[in-house]
């Protein structure tokens, strides 16, 4: 209760983190209550209004087919934002493992699993992803699954750093006098003390997947249509751009906010988690 | 009665200078031999570096030998596969020289103290963990708080509650009160000491302090680079030391009452 | 006031202000070190001990805060008070005058650079002597500091020493300068006893022979029983007693002193049990009222609870304690 009550005054003293916490929040809502707020559907095609720029009856204009830009672009956060955190699930999760597993036992299960992370790290990204995109069909579910398992070396060098520098801490040594399993070792004593930098992660890993969710839909290799999402409401909306700016303008604009929104957030729970990087020896 | 027998344990570690260097070996433990008899306290003295640690974690089996063998209550331990050694981990406890480092900070001092029960299916490891914590001289409030709410002594009295809990036979005292105040040092040295007589402990007690090893020890053997240079009853060491080092040590001791 | 004092401390408050909470680490202390004497400055951990001897050199750093008092030093025949110089004049104090050692000697050698550079590197600022000159000073303190291979160990990196010839190398950066006073803080604390008791030959023996004024920091009695002419006992951020070391040892005034030095396991007596002082050491944030010492002294009477003892001489020796009023 204490450290709950220390995190949250630490957490709004702490602009960055306050100001990110609250506009994730906002983005949250807006995606949880899009069919309130929406007003049209999605993919509701209305040919006679097509390509009209932003008025009150349709507040972010409307596309080449008629539909409205703002329920669009409001039902397509859904689908950012559940690519964003599904993503991340996956590779926090391996992450976790891997980083977890590799620190505790060391020795040649270490030495396998960096060589993996060195070598899923020298092959380019954007690349890699690609290929596998191409390989296995562009849809919702192989992009969700595709970041994951392609973004958790980050999380795993840094989990297991923190396990070695713990793993030899004397209540580590305490609870396997004990007579406790490694797995109840790694479970109950190392990762709870290891969590800080996973949150932080977290926090960064839904932007970055936002980012190349985005980026993939884009090309086509992403989100398929009808179905919305950022990155192919501007690829169509690239036809356009100099006649119906709001077609590019406003999905720009909303990815550079998520971004913007969730690195906040995160550089602000650093700050707060990390005192080896804030200075400050307080810690929750 | 011999309750721990120590036999020509030797563990060497590897050490490699640089990333490329050669390989070096440092013979921390090294050929290794002595027993403890039951309701005995052997006061193991030596240096930094010199191996005590590593033996006391060995006799543990919380360290691999590289050879040796290590008897408890007369059965061989040293090749015993982890399931196998459970049944001992409840006769065999360890107190660590940190008592910052020894509890896990998000861990409530209660189920702290009772994990060793609850790993061995204990029903009732919260109600003996609370009575552990108040023959340790702490209030049953205690259970319920963090580590950091606690002061070193208060914390050491924790970490003798929770090896404590299991009633064990036998315990390594590693360093336990190198890092408290002299005057709170004092009250944890008594402590065991109390506790040793109520529950009829043998200990292992690993010390870098000679006064102190005098004042618990009843026999002491001495440790430079993994090797024990002598052992006897504690009386004779100090009087009569027979090897050049623990004369050494012996002199190097500064004290109060010493005129100068 | 002494007149002879080197260095006179009278009423140093220094506090920790971290947020809203007020740690007063020292509160009021007041003592002298005179020309080539010896001053041990003992307590337990919490007690202001290091935080004095820091004070000394304005080395305190947020949130710690020198609040009031005064710490008057002999500066080229003048006194001086150090609480009201400039930082720039401070700078030429520390290592030039006064000088320190510290605990670690595995963390305050920087680690990038060779021996010979950092012990000289005082030497350059505050003699400004360099090249061929700086170097056979760099020798000649490093043998000074008994070190017997000094031409090998002033190539060597702090990496690739003992940690009893890292103490060493401090203590030769500590006194290339030539200053009147070293201050020690727990300099052998981290040190095997075998080296321990060569580290404090070495500095028993420097202190008689540059005539250097000594400040120990140390917890532990039997040291100072090694080098200091007059022990001040602090508890609780003040000194509760200041005597003549063969006087403290062998008739203690003050209870805590008593407390403490019956506490300590000595090797030509066993004891069944070692009488401790029982309680905990006092939290600066939250320390008792009266006289700080009252919850855990056998002798407290009603007054201790209530109001804190000033200071009483008893034979030439200073006590805070309502037992010599």
């Amino acid at each position: 209760m204490k450290e709950t009550l220390k995190f949250i005054k630490l957490f709004s003293a702490n602009k960055s983190a306050l100001i990110g916490g609250v506009l994730v929040i906002c983005l949250g809502v807006i995606a949880l209550a899009a069919p309130l707020l929406s007003g049209y559907a999605p993919d509701g095609q209305n040919m006679a209004e097509k390509l009209q720029p932003p008025s009150r009856l349709h507040l972010l204009g409307t596309d080449e087919l008629g539909r409205d830009v703002f329920s669009r672009m409001i039902f397509g956060s859904r689908i950012s934002l559940s690519v964003g955190f599904a993503a991340v699930f996956i590779s926090t999760l391996i992450g976790l493992l891997v980083g977890a597993v590799s620190g505790y036992f060391g020795g040649w299960i270490d030495q396998f699993f960096m060589r993996l992370v060195d070598i899923v790290l020298s092959v380019p990204a954007l690349f890699f992803i690609l290929m596998l995109v191409v390989f296995l069909g562009p849809s919702i579910f192989n992009v969700m699954v595709i970041i994951g398992l392609t973004t958790w070396t980050d999380l795993a060098r840094l989990v297991r750093a923190e396990v070695l520098s713990l793993k030899n801490r004397e209540y580590i040594l305490a609870a396997r006098a004990s007579g406790a399993s490694h797995a109840r070792i790694i479970i109950k004593h190392i990762l709870p003390n290891a969590m800080a930098p996973v949150f932080v992660s977290v926090t960064f890993g839904v932007a970055g997947a936002i980012l190349i969710e985005s980026g993939l839909s884009f090309l086509g290799l992403g989100v398929q249509p009808p179905d919305p999402s950022w990155g192919n409401i501007l690829t169509s909306g690239k036809d356009y751009i100099e006649t119906a700016w709001w077609l590019t303008a406003f999905p720009g604009m909303a990815i550079f906010a998520t971004i913007i929104s969730y690195n906040l957030l995160g550089e602000g729970l650093r700050n707060i988690l990390d005192p080896r990087l804030s200075g400050s020896k307080e810690r929750v | 009665m011999e309750l721990v027998k120590v036999q020509n344990i030797v563990k060497h570690f590897r050490k490699q200078k640089g990333m490329f260097g050669a390989f070096e070996t440092v013979k921390a433990v090294d050929d290794v031999s002595f027993s403890i008899n039951e309701g005995e306290t052997l006061g193991l003295v030596g240096e930094s570096g010199c191996g005590k640690s590593t033996l006391g974690r060995i006799i543990l089996r919380l360290l691999n030998e590289d050879s040796g063998k290590i008897f408890f209550s007369g059965k061989e331990i040293t090749s015993l596969g982890f399931n196998e050694l459970k049944p001992f981990r409840r006769d065999m406890q360890i107190i660590f020289q940190d008592p910052f480092a020894s509890l896990n900070p998000r861990i409530k001092i209660g189920p702290a103290v009772a994990e060793t029960l609850e790993i061995l299916g204990d029903e009732n490891a919260a109600g003996k963990a609370a009575k552990m914590l108040e023959l340790t001289g702490l209030s049953a409030a205690a259970y319920s708080k963090y580590p950091h709410e606690f002061s070193g002594g208060q914390r050491q009295r924790i970490c003798i509650a929770r090896a404590l809990i299991s009633r064990p036979k036998f315990i390594v005292c590693d360093e336990p009160v190198s890092s408290l105040d002299v005057s709170v040092q004092a009250q944890i040295i008594n402590l065991l000491k109390d506790l040793k007589d109520e529950l009829g402990l043998t200990y292992l007690f690993i010390s870098h302090d000679l006064r102190v090893v005098r004042n618990i020890g009843d026999r002491v053997a001495v440790m430079k680079d993994g090797r024990v240079v002598e052992i006897a009853d504690n009386e004779t060491i100090y009087k009569y030391p027979v090897n050049a080092y623990t004369k050494e040590l012996i002199g190097s001791v500064q004290e109060t009452g010493k005129e100068l | 006031m002494t007149e002879n004092a080197l260095l006179s401390i009278r009423g140093l408050h220094t506090y920790f202000f971290p947020g809203k909470a007020v740690g007063r680490a020292v509160e009021g202390v007041s003592f002298d070190v005179g020309s080539s004497e010896s001053i041990g400055l003992v307590g337990e951990s919490g007690c202001g001990k290091s935080v004095t001897a820091l004070s000394i050199l304005r080395l305190v750093s947020r949130p710690g805060k020198i609040v009031s008092g005064e710490i008057i030093f002999e500066r080229g025949g003048k006194k001086e008070d150090m609480l009201l110089l400039s930082e720039q004049e401070m700078t030429k104090v520390r290592g030039g005058e006064i000088s320190m050692i510290f605990q670690e000697p595995f963390t305050s050698l920087n680690p990038v650079f060779r021996v010979e550079y950092q012990v000289g590197e005082s030497a350059k600022l505050h003699l400004g002597i360099k090249g061929e000159a700086l170097r056979a000073l760099v020798m000649e303190t490093l043998s000074g500091a008994g070190i017997k291979d000094a031409e090998r160990v002033a190539d060597s990196y702090p990496h690739e020493l003992s940690g009893g010839l890292r103490q060493r190398v401090m203590i030769a950066m500590a006194l290339i300068s030539g200053p009147k006073l070293l201050i020690a803080d727990e300099p052998t604390t981290a040190l095997d006893v075998t080296v321990q008791a060569q580290i404090l030959d070495l500095l028993a023996d420097i202190r008689l022979k540059r005539k250097l004024s000594v400040i120990m920091v140390s917890h532990d009695l039997g040291i100072i029983n090694r080098i200091c002419d007059r022990v001040n006992i602090m508890y609780s951020g003040r000194i509760v007693e200041s005597s003549p070391k063969k006087e403290i040892f062998s008739n203690p005034l003050h209870p805590y002193t008593a407390g403490l030095l019956k506490s300590i396991p000595s090797l030509s007596k066993i004891e069944k049990r070692l009488p401790a002082i029982p309680g905990n050491v006092p939290d600066p944030f939250d320390p008792p009222a009266g006289c700080r010492f009252h919850p855990r002294c056998q002798k407290a009477m009603d007054i201790c609870k209530k109001t804190e003892p000033g200071e009483t001489v008893v034979d030439g020796r200073m006590v805070k304690c309502w037992l010599y009023k």
